[in-house]
């Protein structure tokens, strides 16, 4: 009854443990942003601390007291500011040592691990080696690069694959999808099923990103001026609304990597239904070095810089195409 | 429910029961038996190689009642027994993470004052003691210089460098290294027997390799597996499972790299994704089996670690492909950052990045054979897979394809004149020459190119010195800034022959630096094997510049110039070198 989608193998392993009674004491949960790991991690809490037989169960009062956040031995940390800190650590430590509340485990979700302060790892070490009795740890990280290996080593390490295609396509059919616009959603989601299921009950997601990523090609032919002014509206949208801008990003990206491959000499069916274009007069080192400058200004904007700097600066260097 | 994993229930209890520490455990051992049990010992090394189960079986040792600390822990008297518990109150583990700062080091420094209540010597662990505060360190460092009689101090750190040499100086410091695959294989065999796993020697030995010199990690590694795959597990499962090269899914785009063929690399990392493989372990993958490839091609297969039949397989594979290029793909993956369940793109972009370099590495190799053997030049592999309208306008503007060609006719004309004209005469080479030119000659003298060019005696440095300048032209647009030949225009002239050693002399260290770089050498010492007709490797010094030695210099003086001479010091400060 883990009432999630995907994750066979991760759900099958973590019930194999639990019914032998050999689960771990600390797991790292690797996978995409979306992926579903934090459902898989509270449903983990609610396991072990279930009062049912068959857990978990979903509905004993401990199960729903996991899921609405209220259990008192759950303990959830994410980042409050840009890290997590060793404040909130040690304030987590001295809590360990004390016997659960109502449940049987104190079970600490770290989301994000990645997101954590050199300082905290280091503080984590020892604990996450040899808790107490009652403790179960579940690290979430979606970029395993991040996670030190002293940390890695002493947890048991689930990896959350993408869902296969064929595996989201029959989704997708169960869900009344047609056939075409199932392609699109795949290729959308990327293994990610809520995502392509959230895609699939509403049409006009499709639709918009369409628009917006025919207008987004688009500007490689406008003129410089058009171009700054573009930039300037971006840089105003990003000073309120961060994702928008981001996802546009990604979108962009997304539609000069179809021009890349279409310049490769990739058919059209491996890249699926992209934008409704032929390849272009474009040089393939051209189109490289602009994905590539796309990816550095994402990466730049997620840091500090001035946006409006970066954003001229990218639309700038949009190549011309050769006639 | 939560048991106790693999790593924690086989903490190893007796000195001799650590494993691939030999050295470590030995001494320590000695130590003990003569009763010369040092007061502080530091203990590093990397994850999962025995540091802190030594610590803990040192501590029992020296206060344990059934060998009055003369030797191995009995692990059955009163101390034994309470530390095993984590009860006995004379072995303190500190957590030096969580402990750091310097109040923490004064409540231990006062306790330490204390007599031990019950044991022979109070034990002092500090673990990951790296994350110390400055001042903490300091705190202990007269402690730890000398502390009480009945104290003994054990320091455990993953990171010495973050050490202080005064806290260093003060322990005996014991390394402990990464265990080795037939420690490790052993220690895996040991436990799979007594867990009754059915794991083949072989698959074990696959473990042990992905777990990288970690003990802990392997320990925890065949747990995953057993509970994963099960606990008969096969050696291709088992590679499946970990991400490990020889699992067969990297290969195919492996065999695209290796081939140049950008479509089929691509197609077949969309292939895999769609089936919804982790590219972020493909990578991985990837790039562990370009080591491989890379190491096998250097000449060195005993490093991998791999069975005779693989290797062979490897060097099937790898014919037709030179080092050069497993050097450039190695580059282009390695670098990657590709997090658990990224989209490709990252991946296909070092796929074209890397084939576009090979491209040009081979053009570069392809003229460069011309110039040398012009027979060879039809054996050549043409580079596969590039789109064929883009590829060919692609390579067209490439500088690095088209300069290379006037360097040939360069020579070619040069064949046609009498040597002694180009003594006279070094700077006549046409260095002007109009773009317009070069192109309609290029097409027009293509079969002269292929006429052997006069080959310099070998050893007469007096020639190479007056044919200095078709050396350097034909370097033309080499270079990742395209500008190898003004770098050695407007600074260099050979030297000297040392043996099979040319030398240069440069006039500014900067473009000697430049020179000196590796894939710049590569191309000169090509160029001039090609010229003297055996190989020469590059050796480059630094010499005065003589007064009229700069090539604009030379030509205004053959236009009838005269050289004023300047002071010195006004040469260098006009003269800095620009990067461009």
């Amino acid at each position: 009854m883990w009432n999630i989608e995907g994750h066979d193998d991760a759900i099958a392993l973590l019930n194999t443990s639990l019914e032998r009674g050999n689960l771990a004491h600390s797991y790292l949960f690797v996978g995409s942003k979306g992926i579903g790991k934090r459902s898989v991690a509270v449903a983990l809490a609610q396991a072990v601390n279930c009062l049912e037989n068959s857990k978990p169960c979903g509905s004993c009062r401990s199960c729903v007291r996991v899921s609405s956040g209220l259990h008192a031995d759950l303990r959830i940390v994410t980042k409050r500011n840009t890290v997590i800190g060793i404040e909130e650590v040690s304030d987590l430590l001295h809590d360990l040592n004390l016997q659960p509340y109502e449940g049987k485990y104190r079970v600490v979700i770290f989301d994000e691990i990645n997101h954590t302060s050199h300082d905290s790892f280091n503080a984590l070490l020892k604990v996450l080696e040899e808790p107490p009795k009652h403790v179960l740890f579940v690290l979430l990280t979606s970029n395993l690069n991040l996670v030190p290996e002293t940390i890695q080593s002493r947890c048991q390490t689930i990896f959350f694959h993408p869902v296969s295609n064929n595996m989201l396509l029959k989704k997708l059919r169960e869900a009344g999808v047609e056939n075409e616009t199932a392609q699109e959603i795949i290729r959308i989601a990327h293994g990610r099923i809520r995502e392509a299921l959230e895609i699939a009950s509403d049409p006009t997601i499709l639709e918009s990103r369409y628009e917006k990523l025919q207008s987004l090609m688009a500007l490689r032919n406008q003129s410089l001026a058009t171009r700054i002014a573009f930039a300037e509206q971006m840089a105003k949208d990003f000073s309120q609304n961060r994702d928008l801008v981001l996802s546009d990003l990604a979108l962009w990206i997304e539609g000069w990597r179809f021009l890349l491959l279409s310049a490769a000499g990739i058919s059209r069916e491996t890249i699926g239904r992209g934008i409704p274009e032929k390849a272009l007069n474009y040089q393939l080192s051209d189109i490289l070095g602009f994905l590539e400058k796309l990816m550095s200004t994402t990466a730049a904007l997620h840091q500090n810089v001035n946006p409006r700097l970066a954003l001229e600066s990218l639309l700038m260097a949009i190549p011309q195409e050769k006639q | 429910m939560v048991s106790q994993v693999l790593y924690r229930k086989w903490r190893p209890k007796k000195l001799t029961e650590v494993m691939g520490q030999e050295p470590i455990t030995q001494t320590l051992l000695t130590a003990l038996e003569q009763d010369r049990v040092a007061h502080a010992y530091l203990f590093t090394g990397p994850r999962g190689t025995g540091k802190t189960s030594t610590a803990r079986i040192l501590a029992k040792a020296i206060n344990c009642l059934g060998t009055d600390g003369r030797g191995e822990p009995d692990n059955s008297c009163a101390v034994c027994e309470e530390i095993d518990q984590g009860s006995f109150l004379d072995l303190v583990e500190i957590d030096g993470a969580s402990n750091r700062g310097i109040d923490d080091i004064k409540g231990l420094r006062e306790k330490a004052g204390f007599a031990p209540a019950q044991a022979r010597r109070k034990t002092y662990i500090i673990d990951e003691v790296h994350q110390l505060t400055k001042p903490a360190f300091n705190a202990l460092l007269k402690t730890l210089e000398e502390p009480p009689g009945n104290v003994v101090f054990i320091l455990a750190t993953t990171e010495p460098q973050d050490i202080p040499l005064t806290i260093m100086s003060r322990c005996q410091r014991f390394d402990f290294r990464r265990i080795n695959l037939e420690a490790m294989t052993k220690q895996l065999t040991q436990i799979g027997d007594a867990e009754g796993f059915q794991l083949s020697a072989e698959t074990l030995h696959v473990v042990a390799r992905a777990a990288s010199g970690s003990l802990r990690d392997a320990e925890n590694l065949l747990e995953q597996l057993v509970l994963a795959v099960g606990s008969s597990a096969t050696v291709q499962e088992t590679q499946e499972f970990f991400g490990l090269a020889g699992s067969g899914r990297g290969q195919t785009v492996i065999q695209g790299l290796l081939h140049n063929d950008m479509v089929a690399a691509i197609q077949s990392l969309n292939q895999l994704d769609q089936e919804g493989v982790d590219l972020g372990q493909l990578q991985k993958e990837i790039v562990e089996e370009l080591r491989i490839c890379l190491l096998i091609k250097a000449g060195v297969p005993q490093v991998v670690d791999l069975q005779e039949h693989e290797i062979a397989q490897r060097n099937e594979m790898l014919v037709g492909t030179d080092i050069a290029s497993l050097r450039i793909l190695l580059e282009k993956f390695a670098s990657l950052s590709v997090p658990s369940g990224s989209p490709p793109l990252p991946l296909e972009m070092a796929i074209v990045a890397a084939c576009l370099e090979r491209q040009k590495v081979e053009v570069v190799s392809t003229v460069a054979d011309a110039v040398s053997v012009p027979s060879k030049r039809q054996e050549n592999p043409t580079p596969k897979g590039f789109p064929n309208v883009s590829a060919a306008e692609d390579m067209a503007e490439k500088p690095s394809i088209s300069k290379p060609v006037k360097g040939e006719n360069d020579l070619a004309s040069d064949n046609e004149r009498p040597v002694e004209q180009r003594d006279v005469a070094p700077a006549d080479e046409p260095v002007a020459a109009t773009p317009a030119r070069q192109s309609s000659d290029a097409s027009e003298d293509t079969d002269v190119s292929d006429v052997d060019t006069a080959p310099i005696n070998p050893g007469d440095i007096e020639e190479l010195r007056a044919r200095w300048n078709e050396v350097i032209n034909s370097l033309k647009g080499f270079g990742s800034n395209k500008n190898l030949d003004a770098i050695l225009r407007s600074s260099s002239m050979p030297m000297e022959i040392k043996g099979d050693a040319l030398v240069i002399g440069f006039y500014y260290k900067y473009h000697k630096e430049k020179v000196e770089d590796p894939k710049y050498r590569y191309l000169v010492e090509r160029r001039i094997t090609e010229f003297m007709g055996t190989h020469y490797t590059v050796e480059c010094v630094l010499v005065d510049k003589p007064s009229s030695s700069g090539h604009a210099v030379r030509a205004a003086v053959e236009r009838g110039a005269r050289v004023e001479q300047a002071p010195d010091n006004a040469i260098v400060e006009n003269g800095e070198p620009n990067d461009e």
